[in-house]
């Protein structure tokens, strides 16, 4: 397999913005990254940063006063911000299926979620029997340890942990090449968290599906991922192999993040970072992180930083590495 | 300082036709000691944690059991020595946008409990010690002329501890006062915690599902499960080397910020087949509340509830596996 082939999803230069009565709020502003087959792609930002923005923006679920300001996403060939919504309707679930943050809201509340299956499957037009359909949704309940009740209650009978892990289960019934799962464990205790994970990295293996997984948690992605991307206020500043980042992080903003986390049994001393993200109404000329900045210079302010690459596959978004 | 003893909440849910009952708080016994200290409190939702803070600092009373305060239940307390008591131990909660009044600036919002507990005696006197507090909990002088709304998250927390500060309260229960808050301005919350805990000699109880944060301010750790104390003890003895299944699990199971440090294996544990809310709590009371999802066990834990066994100095386990 070549290069090219081995690539997914390919997102270049997208720009998201939301609609104001002044300025608009660039809350994903010129985003570049693919996402490779039968790999965790780990985005990691903190809470304003444009990172669910961006899942939405990736399959066109974005509603108004949020807008696409240009660039293109490509699973494999088909420009996904072109596509009519035939063809989009075609790709969602079956080739990109999205876990969205709020899993309580999520489900459908008058539905079983057997019949939720069901619909998902039909609207895709998979002749699956229903006992095809109960045997698959077995195994990935299995996986994920959901006990066999689920299929037949509703949403509202379940608790939170529970619906977020039903919906893991509609998201890969059909078996999708590549699954956005946005905060997938926020709403979680700690063993379900680890038992969630778990099971992405199972599906990885198992079938080679690509997972993108949203979160503001490092330690997730580190668990995880096998490549990372740090975004904030609506760019990327970092992007490489998990192991890369971690030993080596470049960005003084990925630094920043690494200090500001214990690792229990071992690192007990933390730093936080003073100041606060930008507003992205007006962001600041040159790099969006410079007012943070300890490694400040007079170019920071004025010029913005482009991804570069350092080492093998390692990128940055920083002055300092010009 | 506070002895928790026997404490049993039980709340009633539910409408005319489907009331039952729900035991928030099983029997919890521990104490706080007079010297400052750092206790985190630690459990999954619904463990029970909250209803714990809340009964200690006298918002709810409990259905069974006393709350002493230097040895006076602080139900029975007279109106002055109430006044005094709710002096002492102070609330920080989760959602800093809810716990200030809007209406107010900040000064505004320091200058009441200093009128109320009477702590100034000139106005003069009063703003000082306001911009002390200020001062020590890493804040600007001018945020006195804000309001909250023009304040992040962060800083509205900074501005409870300076009030708490002002009180010189003993005891600050701070129930999750980091969960809706960035890791990077997270960490100096956390630091400026652990430095009124070592300069102001006040206590915490530290509220938390995250033990990872526990680690930086903790001294000891009590973790719930389902309304019980499952195991406490001295922090690292109990997070090193934990002994009850599900605080084994819970401490395997936390996420490592290291890609070198990966998980190891799969996590092992059971999944309940009925919603633990829906439970007989008379029979769910007679037994373990973990046995449905503990692959240890045995068949005296379907039985009879645990007994507290203490393991070695500052170190307790509520499990049959020790007894």
């Amino acid at each position: 397999m070549s290069l090219e082939e081995n690539n997914l999803l390919k997102v270049e230069d997208l720009r998201v913005y939301y609609r104001t009565r002044s300025n608009p709020v660039k809350a994903v502003d010129g985003v570049s990254f693919i996402v490779k087959r039968g790999e965790i792609f780990g985005v990691v930002g903190e809470s304003g940063c444009g990172k669910s923005t961006l899942a939405g923006a990736i399959l066109r679920l974005i509603e108004p006063p949020a807008y696409i300001n240009g660039g293109r996403v490509l699973l494999k060939d088909l420009n996904l911000l072109e596509a009519d919504e035939e063809t989009l309707n075609k790709v969602r679930w079956k080739e990109i299926a999205l876990v969205p943050q709020s899993a309580m809201n999520a489900l459908n509340p008058v539905m079983k979620i057997f019949d939720q299956i069901k619909d998902v499957i039909i609207d895709h037009k998979c002749n699956f029997s229903e006992k095809e359909i109960r045997e698959k949704s077995k195994e990935i309940m299995d996986k994920l340890m959901l006990p066999s009740y689920v299929l037949n209650a509703y949403p509202c009978q379940l608790s939170g942990g529970m619906r977020q892990r039903a919906l893991l289960l509609l998201s890969f019934i059909l078996n999708p090449s590549l699954v956005i799962a946005d905060e997938p464990t926020s709403a979680v205790d700690v063993i379900t968290q680890r038992k969630i994970l778990e099971f992405l990295d199972i599906q990885k293996r198992e079938y080679g599906t690509s997972i993108m997984l949203i979160t503001h948690d490092i330690a997730v992605a580190a668990e995880i991922a096998d490549r990372i991307m740090v975004m904030y206020a609506g760019k990327t500043l970092e992007i490489g192999d998990t192991s890369k980042v971690f030993e080596n992080p470049l960005h003084p903003y990925t630094k920043a993040l690494m200090e500001a986390v214990p690792i229990l049994g071992i690192k007990k001393e933390v730093k936080g970072l003073s100041g606060l993200p930008p507003d992205l109404r007006a962001p600041p000329t040159g790099c969006r992180f410079s007012p943070r900045c300890k490694c400040l210079s007079e170019k920071c302010k004025l010029e913005e930083p482009e991804l570069l690459e350092v080492e093998d596959g390692h990128f940055v978004s920083c002055h300092i590495y010009k | 300082m506070i002895e928790v003893e026997n404490v049993t909440k039980i709340f009633h849910v539910g409408g005319l036709l489907k009331r039952r009952r729900v035991i928030a708080v099983d029997n919890v016994s521990f104490s706080i000691p007079d010297k400052p200290t750092t206790i985190a409190l630690v459990g999954e939702s619904g463990s029970g944690k909250t209803t714990l803070g809340r009964l200690i600092l006298g918002f709810i009373k409990p259905t069974y059991g006393e709350i002493l305060w230097n040895g006076k239940n602080i139900f029975r307390m007279k109106r002055n020595e109430w006044k005094l008591y709710r002096k002492n131990v102070q609330a920080i909660f989760q959602d800093p946008y809810e716990s200030l009044d809007p209406r107010y600036k900040v000064v505004e919002t320091l200058m009441e409990p200093v009128k109320k507990f009477k702590i100034a005696s000139s106005r003069e006197e009063a703003l000082k010690m306001i911009r002390n507090a200020i001062e020590s909990v890493g804040l600007r002088q001018e945020i006195l002329d804000k309001y909250p709304h023009q304040l992040s998250g962060g800083e509205r927390q900074r501005v409870l501890l300076a009030r708490v500060l002002l009180i010189n309260a003993k005891l600050i229960v701070a129930d999750e006062p980091v969960s809706m808050i960035d890791a990077s301005l997270r960490a100096s919350i956390l630091n400026l915690m652990r430095d009124i805990n070592k300069k102001f000699e006040t206590s915490f109880l530290y509220i938390t599902h995250d033990i990872s944060t526990a680690y930086i301010l903790a001294d000891s750790i009590l973790v719930m499960y389902l309304g019980s104390i499952v195991e406490s003890g001295r922090f690292e003895k109990v997070v090193y080397d934990p002994k009850h299944p599900y605080v084994k699990l819970l401490i395997e199971s936390i996420p490592v910020p290291d890609p070198k440090r990966k998980w190891k294996g799969t996590v092992k544990i059971r999944e309940s087949e009925e919603g633990l809310l829906s439970k007989d709590i008379v029979k769910f009371r007679s037994r373990c509340k973990f046995c449905e999802r503990c692959i240890e066990a045995k068949e005296i834990c379907w039985k009879k509830p645990p007994p507290v066994i203490e393991i070695e100095r500052d170190h307790k386990v509520s499990c049959f596996l020790y007894a």
